[in-house]
């Protein structure tokens, strides 16, 4: 190769820019596409394994029922080979959201050495009661929130925290938790919804629940390398801890006896201060009793006294009666009175009628004697008064004076004598009289005498009733007061009596209380003491602890990130490999059609003498340059780009970033040499064809290939039906063979591609939604908590009450399939078969599949797949997790597509072991129209249940699973589109190419540049169409080829291509075509008409 | 005024830094029904003029009229209207396609015009009846260049141009060709415009023009053109 040849081969290329790029451009992308998607996995595990280095991802995980000390941690660390040992507590409790209640979060200790958390945002905890939250819950926003544990967390969980809430302080990523996936906590629904990191001190436990360990071991995650060098430590590991765990079981049982001891000594006191405070109360008791006994004697005896005062008091009708005797004799004594009294005034008119005027007379008589009498003092006064001056005036000489008195003296006393006279005849008279009346009083004495007998009898009669009515007057105030007396008592009584009542209610509420509270005491005491016999009971039943050495497999994200990078690799594997062939394919059109072209110049440098070899050297160089800048840019790129499209669809799954870039030199390399093997084989091939001819030949134009009536002419019913137009279009497809061919491969090769990146989408799609839609029915698996009877099932079922519809009581469990060739896990499901299709549609394409009778099985499709093609009626080995095996011969194969299955009836298990093992699971739907969410939280309560799974979380997680995937899917669907782009290119360009005479021609005969386009892309579009449906039928066998060699185990994809897929290939290969016609269109436009026709080539 | 006339024609080609004077001062005239012969030697620029004339070329300067219309002021839309309705074009090559049968190859033509020719008829005109459904490559060269008429004279155009209609021919062959285009011009007054270095043609013209170095040299007219048959060379 010489420096003409190399300057000849830069014109080339200059002056057919456009096909060189096409070369590059294709070649690009199938060597980018085929690295970068290989390089996914690598670069993917690479930065995993750096990530899983730097946050010193543990190699074995301790866990021990009873919990690791600080003694085993010490102790592990002493083992050869471990070279980080760090012990964690872990523990879930319930919390509330704004929106949910009891969702479960998982509360680890922040560790120092393994498992390295990488603070995202905000601060490390510097208080016990300060956490690091999960970013799939929080974000920076929510720093400076508290979680709180929920009311609802048993007192267990509430005793291992040291506090009831934590305060976010930072957001933390952790090497445990790479994807969504939690884990499963046997609290509440069982879904883990995230996970806090706390500070040691934040627990109040005081044992371990994990140790991690970092061991010496070689290779890379995953590798069988790592995995065996963690392989040979289990054994040690296992013996250790069963070691280990007999000496925490010692101290256990020692720590638990002691705290039983005291607990039984508290126990024991306990008892002590009640049977004191009983006795205390029973003799408080009997004290009441008496008093009240005596108390109400008290009170009795009053009431007596009363009731006998009250009868003593008698009746006041007595008194009455008496009343109206004395009444009634008091009656007849006024009729005696009013007699006398009738009596007395007949003799009164008898009296004076028979005294008459006597009694007047003696009256006058006397008067007038008594005033006589009166006259006679008075004149004797007069007298000794006059006899009195008479003497005086005698003495005084008063001689006069002394006879005036004499004379008055005189007269008075003649007037004395007259009125003595006047007495005497007065005195007489009188007498008279006194005589008559005297013998009046003697007529009347008799009747005088009887009516003051009547009356004397009277008046005793009176008196005599006076004294009686004294006497019942008496009586009666007697009885009056004696009353008030009475009443006074009795309201005395009464209040005597209520006040007693009282006392005895307050007394006697105070003893309730008393007693109340001892029977609290000692319900309590007979708790603390069934507590006792249960402690005891359970230390002597205590097992020894439980031991598990884990390795990484148990981590699911660990476990995720190898399937889900499986599954890139798988996809990576096969499809660019039709790219390859399909840009394989272009670049052999292309150079053909090239050195086709240059046919007369290969003829005249051959004729010049210039040797094949350097003649072939400059379209070496041409493809060979094209080809090997085409992998070096393609590889360059891809291996970047590839990884890192797809990386940022992973991305949206695993919280780690930062992804690092490996090459695969030997595949690069390959890819490089195949491609240039392909392309310079290709244009020898070319070459080596026209150089065998003459150079006279070679420079004679090669003769135009001849026209040609098509099949479509012998049908002259539709021939003669087409325009001219048409029947040129027709002619001019069928004319050239080679070029049929090429754009149906070509053209149908980018539809397929795109179909089958598409169909990829559907498929993966598809897996979720007929799994869950179509395959599994129930709304929840249930996981009890023991196995139930007929009786305990339906007491079950009525617990759940409208929270369930149908329920199905099963045995579930992984159990290990061997098919001969290979061994896989699957679930067991061991169940009565008549009841099973309300949950699980079992079919097998489209037919359900028969319930297997006594030794048989079903198993799903894919299981038999990976089983090494186990198909109906070969025989199968299950081994379930207990070690028990059953030998099933399969009777039928279903549709499945996320994990595995294998359904065995009861019947058989009886007749292999002679048992039907515990159902513990059951699947169950929510009643129609129920919210299976709210039903959920309620069924979480209902007692037996321990967990319960809802199929919509399981649907949404493999969904977001799945959704990584599809970033794969848009890498291939883009390079389909790219490819199917540069392939119409290409075509076209050689297409039109090849026959710029005719254009010319056509062009020169008046066609108009729209019709000349027309005229060359109604073939076109033509050729595309069928290209596209054929590229269809291409693309279904090609996807179902990929699909095929997709081989993961949990899923299962089954080919589907969606009717819009179809549509959309189609579309996308017509849009190309119309962009690619849309530029073509310009050249047709600038084709030399005259410069075309003039040549002869 | 003449059926076709050119004026002061001027072409430049600018390749690169280049200009190359094609054509300069190139005037001449063409009469309705004349058979006109342009000679000259290789790279003298009668193909520059012949492609001027047939629309398929703008020119720098000057003026080209056919029939009163100035097609040096067509777009290039008018001038492939101008290529479709009133020019037939006869190649050295053919420049059949070779896709379709000799018919066909005239139908082509045939049917984006107005007014064509039936394509039967003028196939039988030009002799090839019997080979109408043959496809060129079944064609000797002589055939395909009267099939190549057939479709100029198909459109029934004001003007048919031919460019060394006979280069590629046998001596016979091209003389048969020539008596076909000189027939037609007799037979249907067709303005015929043959270009040719073979001066030996000159004498079956009405009229002349020579052409040498891109300028138009002589411009004679033949008052008695010989018929093919008794021209030599």
């Amino acid at each position: 190769m010489n420096a003409s040849t190399v300057k000849l081969t830069i014109r080339e290329i200059k002056s057919s820019l456009g096909r060189y790029l096409a070369i590059f451009a294709i070649i690009a992308l199938g060597a980018g596409l085929f690295v970068g998607l290989r390089l996914c996995r690598p670069d993917f595990l690479e930065t995993y394994d750096q990530y899983v280095h730097e946050t010193n991802f543990y190699d074995i995980r301790l866990v021990s029922t009873l919990g690791l000390t600080d003694d085993d941690l010490a102790a592990v660390k002493q083992l050869d080979g471990v070279k980080k040992a760090e012990a964690v507590v872990g523990a879930d409790f319930l919390f509330n959201t704004d929106s949910e209640d009891n969702l479960i979060m998982m509360a680890q200790s922040i560790p120092d050495e393994v498992n390295l958390i990488d603070l995202k945002c905000g601060r490390m905890p510097e208080k016990a009661n300060e956490c690091l939250a999960d970013p799939a819950m929080y974000s920076e926003d929510d720093i400076g929130k508290t979680i709180k544990l929920s009311n609802d967390n048993s007192d267990q969980t509430f005793d291992t925290f040291a506090y009831d809430e934590y305060t976010i302080v930072g957001i933390t990523e952790t090497v445990l938790y790479i994807n969504l996936e939690r884990g499963s906590s046997t609290l509440g629904n069982g879904s883990v919804k995230g996970y806090i990191y706390i500070p040691k001190d934040g627990f109040s436990t005081d044992y371990y629940t994990d140790i991690y360990l970092c061991l010496d071991t070689q290779g890379y995650v995953y590798s069988d390398e790592y995995e065996k060098s963690v392989e040979q430590y289990v054994p040690m590991l296992e013996e250790f801890m069963q070691q280990r765990a007999e000496i925490r079981f010692d101290s256990v049982i020692d720590g638990a006896m002691s705290q039983l001891d005291d607990a039984k000594k508290q126990y024991e006191e306990g008892k002590a201060q009640y049977d004191a405070a009983k006795a205390e109360y029973d003799s408080g008791y009997a004290e009441f009793t008496e008093k009240k006994k005596a108390t109400n004697a008290e009170l009795e005896q009053a009431r007596q006294q009363i009731e006998n005062a009250e009868s003593a008091l008698g009746d006041s009708s007595v008194i009455d009666q008496k009343q109206a005797e004395l009444n009634a004799a008091k009656a007849e004594l006024d009729k005696g009175k009013a007699e006398y009294e009738s009596g007395l005034r007949q003799f009164e008119v008898k009296e004076r009628l028979a005294y008459g005027t006597v009694n007047q007379q003696i009256e006058y008589y006397e008067n007038r004697i008594a005033d006589k009498q009166a006259q006679i003092e008075t004149l004797n006064a007069e007298l000794i008064d006059l006899n009195a001056q008479l003497e005086e005036a005698n003495a005084n000489g008063e001689t006069l004076k002394a006879r005036s008195l004499e004379r008055r003296i005189r007269t008075t006393q003649a007037r004395i004598d007259s009125a003595n006279n006047d007495i005497a005849g007065y005195n007489e008279r009188l007498e008279v009289h006194r005589q008559k009346k005297a013998e009046v009083d003697a007529e009347l004495e008799p009747y005088r005498q009887q009516l003051a007998d009547a009356k004397q009898q009277l008046d005793a009669g009176y008196a005599q009733i006076a004294a009686g009515q004294a006497e019942l007057d008496k009586a009666r105030k007697m009885v009056k007061d004696g009353g008030a007396q009475l009443e006074q008592a009795k309201k005395q009584y009464e209040a005597g009596k209520a006040e007693a009542e009282k006392g005895f209610a307050e007394a006697e509420k105070q003893l309730a209380e008393g007693k109340a509270q001892l029977d609290a005491a000692k319900a309590e005491l007979d708790k603390g003491h069934e507590e006792l016999v249960n402690a005891e009971k359970q230390i002597k039943n205590m097992n020894n602890a439980d031991t598990y050495v884990l390795d990484r497999d148990t981590n699911a994200g660990y476990v995720c990130f190898e399937s889900d990078t499986s599954v890139v690799q798988s996809v990576a594997a096969v499809f660019p490999v039709f790219f390859f062939l399909v840009a394989a394919l272009v670049c052999l059109t292309t150079m053909t059609r090239m050195i086709d072209d240059q046919r007369t110049q290969i003829g005249i440098m051959k004729a010049l003498g210039y040797s094949s070899g350097a003649i072939m050297g400059k379209y070496m160089l041409y493809s060979g340059s094209a080809t090997l800048f085409g992998c070096v840019f393609g590889i360059g790129v891809g291996s970047f780009a590839f990884p890192a499209i797809v990386w940022f669809g992973y991305g949206l799954i695993y919280n780690f970033s930062g992804l690092l870039f490996t090459m695969d030199w030997v595949l690069a390399g390959g890819i490089t040499a195949a491609n240039l093997a392909v392309t310079l084989l290709v244009t020898w091939y070319c070459c080596a064809k026209e150089l065998k001819c003459a150079p006279a030949e070679l420079i004679r134009p090669k003769a135009p290939e001849a026209g040609k009536r098509i099949l479509l002419e012998r049908i002259p019913d539709v021939w003669n039906e087409m325009s001219f137009m048409q029947k040129v279009s027709a002619r001019n497809i069928m004319r050239y063979k080679k070029r049929i061919f090429m754009m149906l491969l070509g053209i149908g090769g980018c539809t397929a591609l795109v179909l089958t990146a598409l169909g990829l989408n559907d498929t993966i799609q598809n897996v979720v939604q007929r799994q869950y839609d179509d395959v599994v029915l129930y709304d929840y698996e249930l996981s009890l908590a023991y196995n139930m009877t007929e009786q305990e099932q339906e007491i079950f079922r009525e617990d759940a009450g409208d929270n369930i519809g149908n329920v199905l009581f099963l045995y579930r469990g992984l159990a290990e399939i061997d098919g001969g060739s290979a061994v896989k896990t699957a679930t067991l499901s061991i169940t009565d078969g008549k009841r099973l299709w309300n949950f699980m549609q079992l079919e097998y394409d489209g037919e359900q599949v028969e319930y297997p009778g006594l030794n048989e099985a079903i198993i799903n499709y894919n299981l038999a797949r990976q089983l090494g093609g186990v198909e109906v009626g070969d025989t199968i080995t299950v081994t379930t997790s207990d070690k028990e095996e059953l030998t099933v011969k399969v009777s039928g194969l279903f549709d499945n597509y996320v994990d595995s299955y294998i359904f065995v009836s009861p019947d058989t298990c009886q007749e292999q072991w002679g048992h039907v093992p515990e159902y513990k699971s059951a699947l169950a739907n929510a009643p129609d129209g129920a919210d299976v969410n709210e039903c959920e939280r309620e069924l979480a309560k209902v007692d037996g249940i321990r967990a319960v799974t809802l199929s919509v979380d399981t649907k949404a997680r493999m969904s977001s699973m799945m959704d990584g995937l599809l970033f794969v899917v848009a890498a291939i669907i883009l390079c389909a589109g790219l490819l199917a782009f540069i392939v119409l290119y290409n075509l076209t360009n050689i297409n039109i190419s090849e026959r710029i005479r005719e254009i010319a021609t056509i062009k020169v005969l008046g066609f108009y540049p729209a019709e000349a386009a027309n005229y060359v892309f109604r073939e076109n579009l033509i050729l595309t169409g069928a290209g596209a449906v054929f590229g269809l039928a291409l693309g279904v066998a090609l996807h179902a080829f990929v699909m095929n060699a997709i081989k993961v185990d949990m899923m299962y994809f089954k080919p589907y291509i969606s009717f819009v897929s179809f549509a959309a290939s189609i579309a996308i290969t017509f849009i190309f075509a119309l962009i690619v016609n849309a530029i073509m269109r310009r050249r047709i436009d600038n084709i030399d008409m005259a410069g075309a026709l003039k040549s002869i080539e | 005024m003449a059926y076709v006339e050119f004026e002061n024609v001027k072409k430049t080609y600018q390749m690169g830094e280049v200009s190359i004077e094609a054509l300069r001062d190139a005037t001449f005239e063409i009469e309705k029904g004349e058979i006109c012969v342009i000679v000259g030697e290789s790279g003298a620029g009668k193909t520059t003029l012949l492609n001027i004339l047939g629309g398929m070329d703008s020119l720098t300067s000057g003026r080209v009229v056919l029939d009163g219309e100035e097609i040096s002021s067509y777009t290039p839309r008018q001038l492939t209207t101008y290529r479709r309705y009133d020019v037939g074009f006869v190649f050295q090559f053919y420049n059949l396609v070779q896709n379709l049968t000799a018919i066909e190859n005239v139908e082509l033509a045939a049917q984006i015009c107005h007014d064509p020719m039936d394509a039967a008829e003028v196939i039988e005109l030009v002799g090839l009846k019997d080979r109408a459904n043959n496809f060129p490559a079944q064609l000797s060269g002589g055939e395909q260049q009267r099939v190549a008429i057939a479709r100029a004279l198909a459109k029934n155009p004001k003007l048919m141009l031919c460019d060394e209609p006979t280069g590629a021919l046998d001596y016979n062959t091209g003389k048969a060709v020539l008596q076909l285009l000189q027939d037609c011009s007799r037979k249907n007054g067709m303005t015929v415009v043959i270009i040719t270095h073979n001066h030996a043609l000159t004498a079956m013209a009405d009229r002349v023009v020579s052409v040498k170095s891109g300028v138009v040299t002589d411009v004679s007219i033949n008052k008695e053109p010989v018929p093919i048959e008794n021209i030599e060379w």
